[in-house]
């Protein structure tokens, strides 16, 4: 009767003879729903142990599982930034494993936009064909590997590219930490240290919430703190949601956290409150830094902070007097990660000013914490590919950056200049978070070849000519994960449910079969589970007993407070004095330096933040968090009541923000939880991606007001150098 | 449903090629449905079961096959899965702790566990790329389709009444995507199809 060819195509495969002998009733919904939930309680629940992937935090959690799916998420008690607690997002975010919008096949772009199907060994094929033609047409130097890193991305990824010849490997701290990271590291030696919160007496957060977006177990230390009488001070230009722990709000003008923590700096050694056995004894060149110190007085920092004299004098000298539990917290991101020109100095003063404190390695101090001691691949079996005999690009430009992470978004800036070829992205939202979007698409689109690995169809993946789908982290298992602290360990992620999507993979075998196919598949002949084993073998802990724990603390490696570490600096002290710097052609000693633009009264400064709910622009698709934005309206702009009425502003009223880089509308929070200079936007929103349909059209992108720049120090984004004019557009 | 041999082999016929115009299009369907063969099938097995004649048209055929190929990766193949799950309450399992347990949008739902029993139930196997997306709807059809013509009336109506009743809320999420109506016009005349089925002198 029929001639199409249809039947060829037939999905399901069954066994004739069982069919006739069912009966409806036995196979209804209503009865097998029934049958499930009455049996649901004795079903069995396994339970997995693992780590969240919701924020970098990384925490460890339990996953429970019953009849093949996730049934529950809890916070598991031995992980230290957990201690048996999740925060909202990592509730949330794990929902992405059954996320309707996820990436589920290999694809190919024919088209502006517009992609095909393509199986992995094709798109294995393609990719390695375009790669090694670049690398012989233009050399290894023209391509680029970045990422956002998580455990097994960070030894798979620059192994990978370095596999190929080159030293390309870059990851997101150009928009995090690339500022502090370098101001601490010719400081202390380390790009970051820890603090032991819980017990200080005094501590200063400078643009850091811990109330917002920070793991479950640093809000317990603040809380423990708290109640032990410290004093929490917070330095931020928006009252943000640490505020209930803080005993003071300093609204600091946006861009002068350089000139408070210098007066600060200034008063201790006015006041003789500096920890002056601990400078001699542990650095180099506190004289030259005293000398400049001179003439930042408390007087000239109120000027261009607009906190009172007074009251920068008071806080230095309760903090010099409770020395040494007292100090500035380190940060990541917050005011000087990456916001402003003058971001690294202010990271290299705060490191200073704790040393100053003499809280290194102290109780109530900043930690340098301690790592496990972890093993590697036996390198006659599994040889190392050659490490380059050139530099990273960017290096030269900006030599302070820390060379692990470079700066990732050279590789947009080489691209325009055509001197970069290729990019891979591995989780990592490049176009739409490292720099200007419009800049970034520009540079992607003159590349010859862009490969994007993730989960979701970001902006990056957008303008990728190939999109490989990973498996999302509640089905994968990683590489061990380091955890340094005042007693290390370590976590391992483990696959908790199956994946959903077959043609997904994970990342190592994604690495592992690319390679192959680029010919370098020498560099990969392991599995990941013997990497594990090999990492596992000094710890005398076993590859079984870690998947059952999760998590292994190893508390008889703690470090010993009090006692000063050997510093990774050049001198091997704290450096008042760096020769690095001025070898980079910088003041060898922090000296104040200006915002790269400033607000007229006319205009604003464009300010971002965390929202608690939220991680960057990952979790703005997940349909539960963004509901509680929707709520709440948190995607709004918020302005201060004063430049409000002068604007003729109502709370709620739709504003145009204009900048030099773009237009855009939103509903604005009037309120006076900000600094009149400044427009706060929490950076979570403006996603334009038309596959992430829960995300896109809420709020606007922060990076789209953001010029394409680079800090002079660290090669950082200058987020924070943005000058916007606001007008009402409808009451 | 009527258990007469032609009738019920000329629905299980219409039911597996609406199954395959859910799949990702290939040459071969593209074929048949340029060439108008699969619309004249669909039509000949209508007439056998119905002597209405279906007022819904399926006429907004795709240039070319690149362009079928598109507009399902743009919708079928992302944006809007045809997927039992993503319509209905995740779980009915009141002491599940996830936050979206009893919320729409999510796979592996109920729906599909419940299609997992079925199959493991009547030893069907299905491709491994649908393990955990057995509810999607080319496999609901050919499972229908399969009970229909293997004459298990009373099983083919309980199955066509659990699992098709979330095709107006696709409908819906199809009708807001712009540009090519072909799969909305596909659903629609799928809708009328199943409706026909339940109303049936057979199946009061
Ligand atoms: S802080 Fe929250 S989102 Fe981040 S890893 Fe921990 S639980 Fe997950």
């Amino acid at each position: 009767m029929l001639d199409s060819k249809i039947s060829r195509r037939s999905f399901i495969k069954a066994s004739t003879a069982t069919a006739v002998l069912a009966t409806a009733g036995t196979a209804s919904f209503n009865e097998w729903s029934n049958q499930y939930v009455k049996a649901s309680e004795s079903t069995e629940i396994k339970e997995i142990p693992s780590t969240c992937n919701g924020c970098s935090s990384k925490c460890g959690i339990i996953g429970h599982v019953k009849n093949g799916r996730l049934w529950k998420l809890s916070g598991h008690p031995d992980h230290p930034y957990s201690k048996g607690k999740l925060c909202a997002r990592g509730h949330g975010y794990a929902t992405l494993v059954y996320s309707q919008d996820r990436i589920t096949e290999p694809l190919k772009r024919v088209g502006e936009g517009k992609f095909e199907p393509i199986s992995w060994e094709q798109a294995y094929k393609e990719i390695a064909e375009r790669l090694n033609k670049i690398i012989e047409e233009h050399g290894p130097r023209a391509i680029s590997l970045t990422e956002d890193p998580r455990a097994t991305g960070k030894f798979y990824s620059p192994r990978f590219i370095q596999a190929l010849g080159s030293p390309n490997y870059y990851t997101h701290h150009v928009v995090c930490s690339n500022s502090r990271d370098a101001g601490f590291l010719h400081t202390l030696g380390t790009t970051a240290t820890s603090a032991d919160i819980s017990s200080s007496k005094y501590i200063m957060f400078i643009g850091r919430s811990y109330g917002d977006a920070i793991r479950p177990s640093s809000v317990q230390s603040l809380a423990e703190a708290k109640d032990s009488g410290a004093k929490i001070v917070i330095v931020d230009p928006r009252l943000n949601n640490t505020g209930n722990l803080a005993t003071e709000w300093l609204a600091i003008r946006p861009g002068t956290d350089l000139a408070l923590v210098l007066a600060m700096s200034h008063v201790l050694v006015k006041e003789n409150l500096h920890d002056i056995e601990f400078l001699n004894n542990y650095s180099i060149g506190f004289e030259e830094y005293a000398n400049e110190l001179d003439k930042y007085t408390p007087v000239w920092a109120e000027e261009l902070t607009g906190i009172s004299a007074d009251v920068i004098t008071r806080i230095a000298i309760d903090m010099g007097k409770a020395k040494p539990k007292s100090l500035i917290e380190q940060s990541w991101r917050g005011a000087f990660g990456c916001n402003y020109e003058n971001s690294t100095e202010t990271g290299r003063a705060v490191a200073l000013f704790n040393a100053m404190l003499g809280n290194l390695q102290q109780k109530g101090g900043s930690i340098f914490g301690g790592k496990p001691k972890l093993g590697n691949l036996d390198s006659k079996k599994h040889p190392n590919p050659q490490e380059p005999d050139f530099k990273k690009a960017g290096y030269e430009e900006f030599p302070l950056a820390y060379y692990n992470n470079g700066v990732a978004t050279i590789v947009a800036k080489e691209a325009m200049e055509g001197k970069m070829k290729a990019a891979i992205f591995y989780h990592s939202n490049a176009a739409l978070g490292y720099g200007n979007p419009k800049y970034m698409k520009e540079a992607l689109s003159k590349l010859d070849l862009v490969v994007a690995i993730d989960v979701q169809m970001s902006e990056t993946a957008l303008l990728a000519d190939y999109i490989l789908p990973d498996v999302s982290y509640i089905e994968r298992d990683e590489l061990i994960e380091e955890l340094s602290g005042k007693t290390p360990g370590i976590a391992l992620r483990q696959k908790i449910v199956d994946k959903v999507h077959p043609k997904t993979k994970p990342i190592d075998v994604i690495y592992k079969e690319l390679a192959e196919a680029c010919g370098v598949g020498q560099y990969f002949n392991f599995t990941l589970d013997e990497l594990n084993e090999a990492m596992l073998a000094p710890t005398g802990v076993t590859y079984k007993e870690l998947r059952k724990k999760g998590t292994i603390m190893f508390p008889d490696k703690a470090i010993e407070l009090g006692v000063m570490p050997e510093l990774k600096t050049p001198s091997k002290k704290v450096e008042f004095y760096s020769d690095k710097f001025k070898e980079a052609g910088f003041s060898p000693v922090v000296k104040w330096v200006e915002p790269k633009v400033s607000p007229k009264q006319d205009s604003f400064r464009l300010i971002t933040g965390k929202q608690a709910i939220h991680s960057h622009t990952q979790t703005a698709n997940i349909p539960i968090l963004m509901q509680i934005t929707k709520d709440y309206d948190l995607e709004r702009i918020w302005m201060n009541p004063a430049r409000a009425r002068e604007l003729g502003i109502k709370d709620g009223d739709l504003v145009e923000v204009k900048s030099s880089e773009a237009t855009s509308t939103v509903h604005v929070k009037v309120t006076e939880k900000v600094h009149p200079e400044a427009i706060f936007v929490p950076s979570h929103y403006g996603i334009t991606s038309n596959y992430q349909k829960t995300a896109k059209g809420v709020g606007f992108g922060y990076m789209e007001h953001v010029p394409f720049d680079f800090e002079a120090w660290s090669g950082s984004g200058n987020i924070q150098e943005v000058i916007v004019k606001v007008r009402k557009v409808k009451g | 449903m009527n258990t007469n041999i032609d009738q019920g082999q000329a629905v299980s016929q219409l039911l597996y090629i609406m199954a395959d115009l859910y799949k990702y299009p290939d040459i071969e369907i593209w074929e048949d449905i340029s060439s108008y063969r699969l619309f004249n099938e669909l039509k000949v097995c209508e007439s056998i079961i119905t002597e209405a004649d279906s007022l819904i048209e399926i006429t907004e055929l795709p240039k070319d096959l690149q362009y079928l190929q598109e507009i399902y990766l743009e919708s079928l193949g992302g944006k809007v899965l045809p997927v039992e799950s993503i319509y209905k309450e995740w779980t009915a399992d009141r002491i599940c702790h996830l936050p979206f347990a009893r919320s729409k949008g999510y796979l592996f739902g109920d729906s599909a566990l419940h299609i997992h029993y079925i199959l493991e139930k009547f030893d069907i196997e299905i491709p491994e790329e649908y393990r955990n997306m057995p509810d999607h709807i080319s496999i609901l059809l050919e499972l229908l389709g399969y009970f229909i013509s293997h004459g298990n009336k009373e099983l083919a109506f309980q199955f066509l009444a659990d699992h098709f009743d979330w095709l107006g809320d696709f409908e819906d999420r199809l009708r807001e995507q712009s540009g090519n109506q072909f799969y909305l016009q596909v659903t629609r005349y799928l809708e009328y199809i199943l409706d026909t089925l339940k109303r049936l002198p057979a199946n009061k």
